[in-house]
């Protein structure tokens, strides 16, 4: 067989120096679902404690924009801490119009 | 209700870009033999087939909590079209991209008895712009990425993939000559 090999102009293989550190695919595959659900409850518990995060990178304008009517005060989404600030311009357009009649 | 969906969409964005990695990671060492020190090859196909099943309800539990959330404002029609988002188009978008090379890249795997192996082959590897697309989205839209701790875990990630990724693509190189020594009788 060896020889058959090396007279079809093959290479021997080296053969490998160490057995690799899992050799049961179960374990494996425990290990990659194991990860996965650990980077799952993990951010969960994470994002449940910390609900505002004024360094997010995205604000969406709509929700700032959509809704105003709804609240006259400062309100926060629980997320990005907005501050919704058009219903304030809604009452000085109406306090100046006063004024100016 | 609305700080639940919030809750769930950023954990299962952050599990779905794990199981992402991982799946890349697997995926490339099938051939490369950088995961040979773990395990052998059948133990790496096995992460790879799993992560890549993982990945999947995660991602649409990710996309689903997004849906519901009356914050967010993604829509369906976000899902089809890339960058149409009022706000972060650009970091949504990458978003869109990265979930449709996936599945289509999924569906391609279940499609494979059918496809001949040099076009599954070639769909396979949009799953290399899907991951650059998915770490983009969760770089640039990601709520929580711009904590330390978590941003160093998301970047020691991705360094991994460019390694793996670098000597993949520096096996494949290798392998064309290997072949054609094989080859000859």
């Amino acid at each position: 067989m060896r020889s058959r090999a090396a007279g079809a102009g093959l290479e021997r293989m080296p053969a490998p120096k160490r057995s690799p550190l899992v050799t049961s695919v179960t374990a494996l595959r425990g290990m990659a679902a194991g990860i996965t659900m650990l980077s799952l409850a993990g951010m969960t518990a994470y994002a449940g404690g910390h609900l505002h995060n004024p360094t997010a990178p995205l604000q969406p304008a709509a929700a700032a924009t959509s809704a105003p009517a709804r609240s006259t005060t400062t309100s926060s989404t629980g997320r990005l801490q907005l501050t919704r600030t058009v219903p304030t311009t809604t009452s000085t357009r109406a306090i100046t119009s006063t004024h100016h009649s | 209700m609305s700080d639940l969906v919030w809750i769930i969409a950023r954990s299962t964005g952050t599990a779905a870009l794990v199981a992402l990695v991982l799946s890349v990671v697997s995926g490339m060492a099938l051939r490369s033999g950088a995961l040979a020190w773990l395990s052998h090859n059948r133990g790496v196909r096995a992460v790879h087939d799993l992560t890549s099943l993982l990945w999947l309800p995660l991602a649409i539990a990710h996309v689903v909590a997004l849906l519901l959330d009356p914050y967010s404002k993604v829509g369906l029609i976000d899902l089809v079209v890339p960058f149409l988002v009022s706000y972060g188009s650009f970091a949504i978008g990458l978003g869109t991209i990265s979930l449709q090379l996936v599945a289509v890249v999924l569906v391609s795997t279940w499609l494979r008895a059918s496809l001949t192996h040099q076009g599954w082959l070639a769909i396979h590897r949009l799953s290399y712009v899907a991951f650059v697309a998915a770490f983009a989205h969760g770089l640039l839209a990601g709520t929580d990425l711009a904590q330390p701790v978590l941003a160093a875990l998301a970047w020691v990630a991705g360094a991994v993939v460019a390694i793996v990724a670098f000597r993949r693509a520096t096996r494949a190189r290798q392998s064309p000559a290997r072949s054609k020594t094989v080859a000859i009788p």
